[in-house]
């Protein structure tokens, strides 16, 4: 991970900006959104795998390598901000068709799946059932963050 | 159906008022399917796309929302080790890569 941020920070130019945004790991609410009608069925979480393997290492990777960059002086952050990003599923077979993990397959290391509970699914469609052109929702926490290169000495040029 | 991600396009909205792209050399690293590259394209004066997945890339290649200037290019690329000279880009957009 240190060795991608150094080299984001060469090919940018003296005072160029480097943009990261990833989700959040966290517990991600789980909606049924029917007739302009948000309807909240529980928590996702976040911070696990579909089979249950934790997440977090690669973001506290990230995190520690930038926390190391600032420190040298490569970069300085300007600025951080949390928003939320939504994505949507006519149906709760398709959340699980989309984040199951088939027996016997490699995670893929790429793509985000995070499976709801079975219970919340349960709830999510019984009212998916109740109401014509309903969705299913999961709204994940997104941070975005702005840096600015500088040279070691810590001035942007 | 898969999922629809996003179709508010809130990583855009939010990319954009965190950075400005207009006349800018800029660098999209996990560029996936190419959905925020295409659309920075239409503003930058060049951008790039780099993801170390084959198949992400030709779907980014094929995706062609419309004709836009300058095009964006697409390599197939990890951040440890990237094909640039030094000092290339203005911006690095680091998308949900880190």
């Amino acid at each position: 991970m240190v060795d991608a941020l150094k080299d984001i920070w060469r090919v940018l130019t003296p005072g160029g900006l480097f943009v990261d945004w990833r989700d959040v790991p966290c517990d991600w609410p789980v909606e049924v959104v029917a007739g302009g009608r948000v309807h909240f069925v529980g928590l996702a979480d976040g911070t696990r795998h579909p089979d249950g393997a934790s997440r977090s290492a690669q973001p506290d990777a990230a995190d520690k390598a930038l926390v190391r960059l600032l420190d040298e002086g490569r970069f300085i952050r300007e600025g951080r901000r949390t928003f939320d990003c939504a994505w949507y599923w006519d149906t709760p077979d398709e959340v699980r068709a989309d984040n199951e993990i088939p027996a016997g397959s490699a995670r893929p290391d790429w793509q985000l799946r995070v499976l709801p509970p079975p219970s919340v699914l349960k709830e999510a469609g019984r009212l998916v059932k109740k109401g014509s052109g309903a969705h299913v929702r999961m709204r994940l926490t997104m941070a975005i963050a702005r840096y600015r290169k500088c040279l070691p000495s810590g001035s942007p040029k | 159906m898969p999922a629809r991600r996003d179709p508010e396009g809130a990583v855009a909205r939010n990319l954009n008022e965190v950075v400005d792209l207009t006349g800018v050399r800029a660098l999209d690293i996990g560029c996936g399917d190419g959905r925020l590259t295409h659309r920075a394209a239409a503003v930058a004066t060049r951008i790039v796309g780099i993801d170390p997945n084959a198949e992400r890339l030709s779907l980014a290649r094929c995706a062609r929302p419309e004709a836009r200037t300058p095009r964006p290019f697409f390599a197939q690329a990890r951040a440890e080790a990237m094909p640039f000279p030094s000092g290339a880009f203005d911006v690095a957009v680091a998308s949900w890569s880190l």
